[in-house]
């Protein structure tokens, strides 16, 4: 091992988040309820706006509001989200957005840097490694 | 072999990045543009590896003469 760093993520990409929340919620991209400028629904009709919505079968939805440094955060009423034990955003809808969104980041990043995606595993602890392998330099397709 | 680990939290609010196999600053080149990218990082530590010389090119010999050893 040679080097290790530790960074706090935000949200940045709105096709970025796009893409993994199509991911996290099993659906294409074109299929996902996914809009700019919406509602966000909550409690007892609550409702919120925000720059971008996640809208869900059930009665509460998940937003995306941006804030002065470009990143989105995210606003929905999670115990309403509960409700549907089968939905992937059932426990933590925070947390599993901010992990799928990402692990899109990381193997976007991957890509244009020209790194090769090996494998992404979920590890016991619920978190989710990925393994980037680097062929750059090591004569690696010469011959 | 060279490898970056990248490990996401569960709740997706931290990542971490480990390379391995790098020889080194090319660790640290190897990182940081992904670094960047991922958001702001809070702690960056060098391995043993970094403060090893990088390979020498593929093809070139590298030894060391009897006379550049020996300056008794």
């Amino acid at each position: 091992m040679s080097h290790f760093a530790e960074v706090k993520t935000k949200i940045k990409d709105p096709a970025l988040l796009r893409k993994a929340l199509a991911n996290l919620m099993g659906t294409a991209e074109e299929e996902l309820d996914f809009s700019a400028n919406g509602t966000v629904r909550g409690y007892q009709g609550n409702t919120k706006t925000a720059d971008f919505v996640l809208g869900t079968s059930g009665s509460f939805d998940v937003g995306f509001i941006q804030q002065d440094d470009g990143s989105f955060t995210i606003v929905t009423d999670q115990w309403g989200l509960n409700k549907d034990r089968k939905s992937p955003l059932h426990g933590s809808a925070v947390g599993a957005i901010n992990c799928a969104y990402q692990s899109e980041n990381v193997k976007n990043e991957a890509a244009k840097l020209g790194l090769n995606i090996y494998e992404t595993t979920t590890l016991e602890d619920g978190s989710m490694q990925i393994e980037l392998h680097d062929y750059s330099g090591d004569g690696e397709g010469e011959f | 072999m060279k490898r970056i680990l990248v490990n996401i939290s569960k709740d997706g609010s931290k990542v971490t990045v480990e390379t391995d196999g790098y020889r080194g600053a090319a660790c640290k080149e190897a990182s940081e543009a992904l670094l960047g990218a991922l958001g702001e990082t809070v702690s960056n530590k060098e391995k043993a590896e970094f403060y090893q010389d990088p390979l020498p090119p593929r093809g070139q010999h590298v030894g060391v003469s009897e006379e550049d050893g020996d300056n008794s």
